[in-house]
């Protein structure tokens, strides 16, 4: 008996383990919202109510925190994924401009109704996809290191993406830097008469599960994440190291530009320059707050969409500036990296002792 | 042509000022095994305590800041990724979100908006604008911005440092044997957090040079040199020539695209994506070569 309670306790499953995290980032992003209403604001109260219930208030405000976190959805997950294989992809940004410039443009020049919103969907995929392309080919065939070379055809993107969009493909008639509206039959519908809602979320909430099914349920996912740890041994074992040196990133690449026709098919109605608004990056921040759990996605992307929707309500009335939301994303991404004060409170939540 | 070549060296070396002082501070954390991918945020804040503290007290003030305000930052990055066992790449990732925010909020508190803060008094003259009429040197050495001569000067204390000093030495001990350097009775710890100390100090001349270069702060002011920093110490094989090559060829190309754009039937926001395209193109085929030669070399 005494050598059974000596034994350490069974593992949990991660998907628990990463929920946990997810909670922790939220209480710690709840104290971070009130210092920062304290430190920055005149009226801290008013700021903190605005900027950690504002989101919640009503359902118009959750239907738009959610719409809004969709995307962020689509694109960790793709992160996710070539996080996983091991390659640490920093391209989501310009992926997620090309795939909602190609989204919108495909949606203005094809014929109305579902057919258009189908061809502006893949285009927008495509339009990802084109633009991981290389870095999956770089690395497959000359073995390219992927960060360097995702975040050069990244920036590369976001040029020449800024340049169609103000340049020869940009609205006329149009006061914001916009290109042509995709007609109102064309773009996503919404699921509830009145409120922002599109299929968006579930369609993300949906891939996450595939992913999670993908990754911890069939061979394959469990080789890719086995290769991602230790590409060797994986070579060794004969797995398809080949496939896994570039599929992952065309994934991502796909995932991204998924995102950017989200973007452009929602309530934009369009590619707006600067569309992307940093969803590449805060892809990044929300899949290592989801600590490589893909379940764990989905409230770390509505985590990350609740702080920048929070910021917004409490600039409006009050005198807090919205980018503090950037502050606290990065102080949470911080925090749910470091092993010390996580172990802690992990035991402390679990009441198990820490050996 | 002829005042084509000039200029092109001109503009090249302006470029490089504040590419080449980001990668050199980074290659110091390279060195001690750990590279510091916050150099785009510590660009951004030494640029804006420049503006932020000259504004008040004078270039001088704001130069000291731009060195101590970043290279400070870098420190606690590095205390809080050692202390909380956290992954240092993450940590820089978060950094870099975390500075454009801080900065953001404190333009807001301290000049009243969030977007540009222009101060002429901060704009950094040129070097020796009666020498300019010098042939060749003149427009390409005299017409360059004190601000960029300082983070050349910078560039090459930060060299001289890390190839000919104990300290480089060192640096490079504590990367790749950590306890050789333990068992000479020094602190891999401590080195670990010089080399932060002088990444983050190297990314505020390199900020700081950027905001004197147009006597003001932009948002978005760094615009992507600390990751063209981080491709150049790849590029470069993360060692100081390589280093210093590859700068200078992205220099070269950044240059050229500038230049590029004043001629009128070429578009001028197509031109801005040449050089990272270009830059793509040269990491893969440098790459496939690399690995064309291991394969030789086996066989």
């Amino acid at each position: 008996m005494n050598e059974l309670c000596a034994l350490p306790p069974p593992p949990q499953s991660r998907a628990w383990e990463a929920l946990r995290r997810l909670a922790l980032s939220s209480g710690l992003a709840l104290v971070l919202v009130f210092m920062v209403s304290v430190l920055v604001s005149d009226e801290p109260l008013k700021a903190f109510r605005a900027f950690s219930l504002g989101p919640l208030n009503s359902a118009r405000a959750l239907a738009t925190l959610l719409e809004a976190a969709a995307p962020l959805m689509l694109s960790a997950t793709g992160a996710l994924v070539a996080f996983k294989a091991g390659h640490f992809t920093l391209g989501g940004e310009g992926q997620v401009y090309a795939g909602a410039f190609m989204a919108a443009l495909a949606g203005a020049w094809c014929p109305e109704g579902s057919f258009g919103l189908l061809a502006a969907v893949m285009a927008g995929v495509l339009g990802g996809t084109l633009v991981a392309a290389p870095a999956a080919a770089g690395k497959r065939w000359a073995g390219a290191d992927v960060l360097l070379v995702t975040f050069l055809l990244s920036q590369a993107a976001l040029h020449v993406v800024d340049w169609a969009i103000s340049g020869p493909f940009r609205d006329a008639g149009n006061n914001l830097i916009a290109m042509d509206p995709i007609p109102q039959a064309s773009l996503l519908p919404r699921l509830v008469h009145n409120l922002p809602l599109t299929p968006v979320p579930l369609v993300a909430g949906l891939v996450s599960v595939g992913v999670w099914i993908f990754l911890s349920r069939t061979r394959c996912g469990t080789m890719l994440a086995l290769y991602g740890r230790n590409s060797r041994f994986a070579a060794l074992q004969n797995f398809p190291v080949r496939s896994f040196e570039w599929a992952p990133i065309i994934f991502a690449g796909a995932m991204h530009g998924l995102a950017g026709a989200a973007l452009s098919l929602g309530s934009n109605g369009t590619a707006v320059r600067g569309i992307s608004g940093g969803l590449g990056w805060n892809a990044i921040g929300a899949a290592l707050v989801a600590g490589g759990e893909p379940l764990a996605v989905v409230p770390a992307a509505v985590l990350f969409s609740w702080l920048d929707s929070g910021a917004r309500q409490a600039a409006i009335f009050t005198e807090l500036p919205p980018d503090a939301a950037m502050i606290i994303k990065a102080l949470v991404i911080m925090a749910a990296t470091a092993k010390p004060a996580y172990t802690r409170l992990k035991a402390l939540l679990g009441g198990r002792k820490r050996t | 042509m002829n005042s084509f070549l000039p200029e092109v060296a001109m503009v090249t070396i302006a470029a490089l000022a504040p590419i080449l002082a980001a990668a050199l501070g980074g290659l110091a954390t390279e060195y001690v095994g750990v590279l510091n991918i916050a150099l785009e945020g510590l660009i951004m804040a030494g640029g804006f305590a420049y503006v932020a503290v000259g504004g008040t007290w004078g270039p001088a003030a704001g130069m000291v800041a731009a060195i101590t305000v970043p290279a400070v930052l870098a420190l606690a990055q590095d205390g809080f990724a050692r202390k909380a066992r956290a992954d240092a790449f993450v940590v820089g990732l978060a950094m870099n979100m975390l500075i454009p925010g801080a900065a953001s909020v404190m333009s807001e508190l301290i000049f009243g908006t969030k977007g540009v803060v222009a101060l002429s008094a901060l704009a950094s003259g040129t070097l020796a604008p009666g020498a300019v009429h010098v042939p060749v040197v003149g427009p390409v050495l005299f017409s360059q911005r004190w601000s960029d001569i300082l983070a050349l000067l910078a560039s090459a204390v930060v060299a001289l440092g890390l190839a000919l000093t104990p300290f480089g030495l060192r640096l490079r001990a504590a990367g790749m044997k950590p306890e050789s350097v333990e068992l000479a009775g020094l602190s891999p710890g401590r080195l670990r957090d010089g080399a932060y100390a002088l990444s983050g100090a190297a990314c505020g001349v390199a900020g700081m040079a950027m905001a004197a270069a147009i006597g003001a702060w932009v948002p978005n002011l760094s615009a992507g040199r600390g990751w063209i920093a981080l491709v150049a110490i790849y590029l470069g094989r993360k060692r100081l020539k390589g280093t210093f090559l590859a700068s200078l060829s992205f220099a070269a190309l950044l240059a050229l695209a500038t230049l590029a754009q004043a001629v009128p039937s070429l578009p001028a926001g197509l031109l801005g994506a040449v050089p990272y395209l270009v830059t793509a193109v040269a990491v893969i085929l440098g790459s496939a070569a690399r690995g064309q030669y291991a394969r030789k070399i086996k066989a």
